[in-house]
């Protein structure tokens, strides 16, 4: 368990770093990966442990993105303070969205959370005084203390963007800790229940709506931070990052990676997106390549990439002659 | 019926008072109305398709009646749904096995003491530790023990239903509705299931109210049968009364 708690403590650590090794374009999609795992990792909250595949998460990232962008460009709101308050704005709009579409189930609230989007996207794009319209919001400012890295040896050489991907890095290890200690928590079991029968977990007495709802909130929240950070990083926010097909990439990257596993959806992101950097080099039919990806998954992994991971571990522990050692662990992890 | 009232003497655990349940023009549940007496085993049978379900369902707030009223321990309870109702004491299996699947034996029970003990709303401590103890001694008592790592998905179906069973121990219910909890067992694990269930409901002194299709079973534990037919209360009362009843022998009996 420490040593768990160890490992990745050294991958966040090494992972911030990244600037000093992988220069400009390197860096730059090494942040866009940390943001998108984050909002991937807030989705499958819903999708992978409470069983709600919503198809409209990108609303609680764009509300995310706006918020964190007026507070810091009109407010003048300090970067720390402006980040939560994004999360908690999110949150606050997935409640009053989520209390209707928790109360479908299946395609029904698969549905609802599209059109509720598509309603936020829309609003979005009509308030032109708030969100400014399609123009959306630019100029940005990166956070202020980024400059005190001056005077660091080493770190001082990095420029204001790759300062920045330390702020990321460090914002998503965060969050990440705190979700996993979440849906390990007994509030996380429950939402287990739920997702493997909630006609039977509503008689042992677990009020399904009410826990379905904090998921969806919970999962705004974050969503919400992500966005935020997003939005800082593209120095602007517009309100494609709300519109639908945002929803759909998400989601493609739980499915991707796995949603059975916590990391899934950390591999699902950077394999989206590596893919998406590479192909778009090679040849304009990338997505279609990136169909064919998830169709051939779909039919041969369908636990997704972590499958073939979790696969090639237990392979090696077996010829390692560990078999028990491995079965315990991966059960222990699947919980 | 007067001498069933009798045996248990110390108060109404459940009380249905003419209930009626409509499905557009069809009557589901006719004016059924009993009550069951704390501690006392009660089985209800009845041709498939006579309303067995659907009255548990009506208890369980499932459906809410047409008409009538459904009182548990003096409340009325009409309608009230699941989960608050595990919170009162009365626990409930169901027709078609119902476990998490994904979870192991011990992890379905452990999560239904979370959930009945009202832990659900912990989010920053650890479940996995949690209720060790209570798990292990329910596992004991349903006697699975040996199988509390296995994922409750792989168990085979007698022993899935054993594991139903013990999630709704898992609640410390004072009533047991149990519908059909031995359908799809061999003869032999039958037998072993309604001892065991004839052995913890005695022990704690649970009322329990079961369905089954397996009249001998229903025989061998029951203080007191309920005949239902076509959604209609056609006998009421102990074993050898209801055996000797002329209606139930031609509707239902007949062929024995």
């Amino acid at each position: 368990m420490t040593s768990r708690y160890l490992l990745s403590l050294i991958a966040v650590v090494a992972l911030a770093l990244f600037p000093l090794v992988g220069g400009g374009l390197g860096t730059f999609l090494a942040t866009d990966v940390a943001i998108w795992a984050l909002f991937a990792v807030s989705l499958n909250i819903l999708v992978g442990s409470t069983g709600l595949v919503s198809f409209g998460h990108a609303a609680y990232f764009g509300v995310g993105a706006y918020v964190a962008g007026i507070l810091l460009k009109n407010s003048g709101v300090p970067f720390l303070l402006a980040l939560p308050m994004a999360g908690l704005a999110a949150g606050l709009l997935a409640a009053i969205f989520g209390f209707f579409c928790v109360r479908l189930t299946k395609v029904y609230f698969s549905m609802l959370t599209l059109a509720f989007a598509q309603i936020a996207w829309a609003l979005c794009f009509k308030l032109n005084a708030v969100t400014g319209g399609d123009q959306g919001l630019s100029g940005i400012p990166y956070p202020d203390f980024l400059r005190y890295l001056d005077g660091v040896p080493v770190l001082g050489v990095l420029d204001t963007s790759q300062r920045f991907h330390i702020v990321v890095v460090v914002i998503v290890g965060i969050c990440l800790a705190l979700i996993y200690r979440i849906l390990s928590s007994p509030f996380g079991r429950v939402l287990t229940m739920i997702r493997e029968n909630p006609g039977r977990a509503e008689f042992v007495g677990v009020n399904v709506h009410r826990y379905q709802l904090a998921a969806f909130v919970l999962a705004g929240i974050f969503a919400g931070v992500a966005g935020s950070l997003f939005g800082i990083f593209n120095r602007g926010m517009y309100p494609d990052l709300m519109y639908w097909t945002k929803s759909a990439e998400v989601l493609i990257m739980v499915v991707l990676g796995g949603m059975g596993r916590f990391y899934g959806p950390i591999i699902g992101a950077f394999l989206l997106l590596w893919m998406n950097q590479e192909l778009t080099a090679i040849t304009e039919y990338w997505s279609a390549i990136v169909g064919l990806a998830l169709m051939g998954l779909i039919f041969f992994l369908p636990g997704g990439f972590v499958d073939l991971i979790e696969r090639g571990r237990n392979l090696l522990n077996a010829r390692l002659g560990r078999g028990k050692a491995v079965q315990a662990a991966t059960q222990e992890g699947a919980s | 019926m007067k001498s069933a009232h009798q045996t248990g003497a110390n108060g109404a655990c459940l009380e249905l008072r003419a209930l009626t349940k409509l499905f557009g023009g069809y009557r589901a549940i006719n004016d059924v109305g009993f009550e069951l007496q704390r501690g006392t085993i009660n089985a209800i049978i009845g041709p498939n398709g006579a309303g067995k379900s659907t009255l548990f369902n009506l208890i369980t707030g499932h459906y809410t009646p047409t008409t009538g009223t459904v009182k548990y321990d003096g409340r009325d309870i009409t309608g009230i749904s699941p989960h608050r109702l595990s919170k009162l004491g009365i626990g409930r299996s169901f027709q078609r096995t119902n476990v998490f699947g994904k979870l192991t034996v011990f992890e379905n029970i452990q999560a239904a003491l979370i959930a009945h003990r009202g832990l659900g709303s912990q989010m920053f401590s650890s479940s996995a530790s949690l209720f060790r103890r209570e798990t292990n001694d329910v596992l004991v008592s349903v006697g699975l023990s040996d199988s509390a790592d296995v994922l409750a998905g792989l168990l085979a179906y007698g022993e899935q239903k054993q594991l139903e069973l013990g999630m709704t121990l898992a609640l410390d219910p004072t009533l047991l509705l149990l519908d059909e909890p031995t359908a799809g067992m061999s003869t032999a694990e039958t037998e072993r299931s309604i001892d065991l269930i004839r052995r913890i409901v005695r022990e704690r002194g649970i009322t329990l109210l079961f369905t089954e299709h397996d009249i001998h079973a229903v025989f061998s534990i029951s203080d007191r049968i309920l005949v239902l037919e076509r959604g209609t209360l056609i006998a009421d009362g102990l074993p050898h009364e209801v055996r000797a009843n002329e209606q139930v022998k031609r509707s239902y009996l007949g062929g024995k």
